[in-house]
């Protein structure tokens, strides 16, 4: 039964996936564009060699990024409207809910980001499928936590436009303050400091160490971080939406 | 004259402020853009100061995407049909519709201006004649920008096409210009993008910055291109928003 239901609310978050075709054409486009414009050029400029295979895997972790943190946009738009409220009185647990979405919300991101993904593997080149492998469990921890940190955040603010703003902020410092785009050498002390923890710049190291790219750190100590991540954000997240989501108090 | 044109771009003003939390999403995105991203980039990039050179651009990029926030209200307003409210004012058709870019152009220098007060302080030494030209480029290339976004937000009917387009537009204009490198290294990209990047307003807008800051000199033939383009895309839009409000 448990298990049944957990597949229910995987699959309702999954099915989401298809109202947001037009989206995710320009989301593909966008990230074609970074690497075919962006990454070009600035690899010209850079002294890092090599470094659009560089850009390219470290553009494919922010993309799945921001497709993870989406499932924050789409809890506070359902409560808006009243869907969650539809959604808490269900004959479902409340952590099999929870857990579900998580779990949905890290699948669809990586389905989402399959065609980036693809290309991204095409454009640098597999060495070996079996790392290639591990960097894909890698990119999934990646996912689920950032969809447990999304849901973590929806839960505690409440609100769609404190959400959209923190959304914005944090889009805009955990990937610069991160190797997406950069080694650490090359960043100042502060910076490479809070790049160390960022759960993006293990994603990033596993990825480019899967695709036979320069690395920096253990990719094991990675991994390692990235589950840590995962299990510390779908708990909270559990966490927070049960003890947060009933009796409204939503606002705009 | 007794025209209420003030009222119109009073009204589109007034109501960027509404946008308070996308402001500060964007701000965040400009200030980590120049304090995280360019900073480490200059200590990756040997050719040129990678600091210096992008610092205007990202003023630029901020009157950009500010300017381009009048589109979107434009769109949602045909599609709610709000124009049949703006039509039974006391205000003029011509009023409503040159308004708009306006009140877009307006916008998009209060929110470049702490940028830009950012690049004149760190420029090295800044010649104040050539500051007061500033000002009034940077409205006209507002008002272009924001005559841009109502052009597609009169052609693209579906509101989530809209928004799409929007965006991809705003990628496309922002990468292909020479605001995150010079335009020789666009050079050895597809000619198609080099095209975009040489006649892109937002090149033009990011290099006339530039040289006035950084070089004590302005280019008359950019201001004269950034005319152009304002002028072409005003004239276009206008029609294209006159016949859409009269449909």
């Amino acid at each position: 039964m448990i298990l049944r239901h957990l597949l229910l609310v995987v699959e309702r978050d999954f099915r989401l996936l298809i109202e947001y075709r037009l989206f995710l054409i320009i989301r593909w486009l966008w990230f074609g564009i970074q690497i075919a414009i962006f990454g070009l050029a600035i690899s010209q400029l850079v002294v890092l060699e090599g470094y659009i295979n560089y850009y390219a895997a470290g553009i494919y972790v922010a993309t799945l990024y921001s497709a993870a943190m989406f499932v924050a946009v789409d809890i506070s738009e359902e409560a808006e409207h009243g869907v969650v409220d539809y959604l808490l009185s269900l004959p479902i647990n409340r952590n099999i809910l929870i857990i579900g979405r998580a779990i949905g919300g890290g699948l669809r991101s990586l389905a989402a980001t399959a065609p980036p993904l693809v290309i991204t593997l095409l454009y640098v080149g597999v060495r070996n499928p079996y790392t290639l492998i591990s960097a894909v469990a890698g990119l999934a921890l990646l996912s689920f936590g950032v969809a447990g940190l999304a849901i973590t955040i929806v839960s505690l603010l409440k609100s769609g436009a404190k959400t959209d703003i923190l959304l914005g902020a944090l889009d805009a410092f955990v990937i610069r303050l991160s190797t997406v785009f950069y080694p650490r050498e090359f960043m100042p002390e502060a910076y490479s400091a809070a790049a160390a923890v960022n759960p993006l710049t293990h994603a990033s190291e596993v990825f480019r160490w899967a695709l036979g790219l320069p690395y920096e750190g253990d990719p094991i100590f990675s991994m390692v971080m990235l589950l840590a991540f995962m299990v510390s954000m779908t708990s909270i997240g559990v966490y927070l939406y049960e003890k947060r989501m009933e009796g409204g108090g939503w606002t705009s | 004259m007794n025209t209420k044109l003030h009222l119109i771009v009073e009204r589109d003003v007034r109501n960027f402020f509404k946008y308070r939390w996308w402001m500060a999403g964007l701000i965040s995105m400009n200030l980590a853009d120049l304090f995280i991203l360019a900073i480490v980039f200059s200590r990756m990039v040997t050719r040129l100061e990678y600091f210096k050179f992008v610092l205007p651009g990202i003023a630029i990029l901020a009157l950009f995407a500010s300017a381009f926030t009048i589109g979107r209200e434009v769109s949602a307003e045909i599609r709610r049909m709000l124009h049949h409210y703006l039509l039974s004012l006391p205000v003029k058709e011509w009023e409503i519709i040159i308004g708009r870019p306006l009140a877009g152009g307006i916008r998009g220098l209060i929110y470049a201006a702490p940028m830009l007060g950012l690049a004149i302080v760190l420029s090295p030494t800044p010649r104040p004649e050539l500051l007061i030209y500033i000002p009034p480029v940077l409205f006209m290339l507002g008002m272009g920008i924001s005559a841009l976004a109502i052009f597609l937000a009169t052609v693209v009917r579906n509101f989530d096409a809209y928004i799409s387009i929007r965006g991809l537009m705003y990628f496309i204009l922002m990468f292909s210009s020479t605001v995150f490198y010079p335009i020789d290294v666009l050079k050895n990209l597809p000619t198609p993008i080099y095209l975009l990047a040489l006649y892109n307003p937002v090149s033009h807008g990011a290099d006339l910055m530039r040289e006035v800051l950084q070089q004590g000199v302005l280019d008359p033939m950019k201001i004269i291109s950034l005319t152009i383009f304002s002028t072409v895309f005003l004239l276009v839009s206008s029609i294209l928003y006159y016949r859409r409000i009269r449909e």
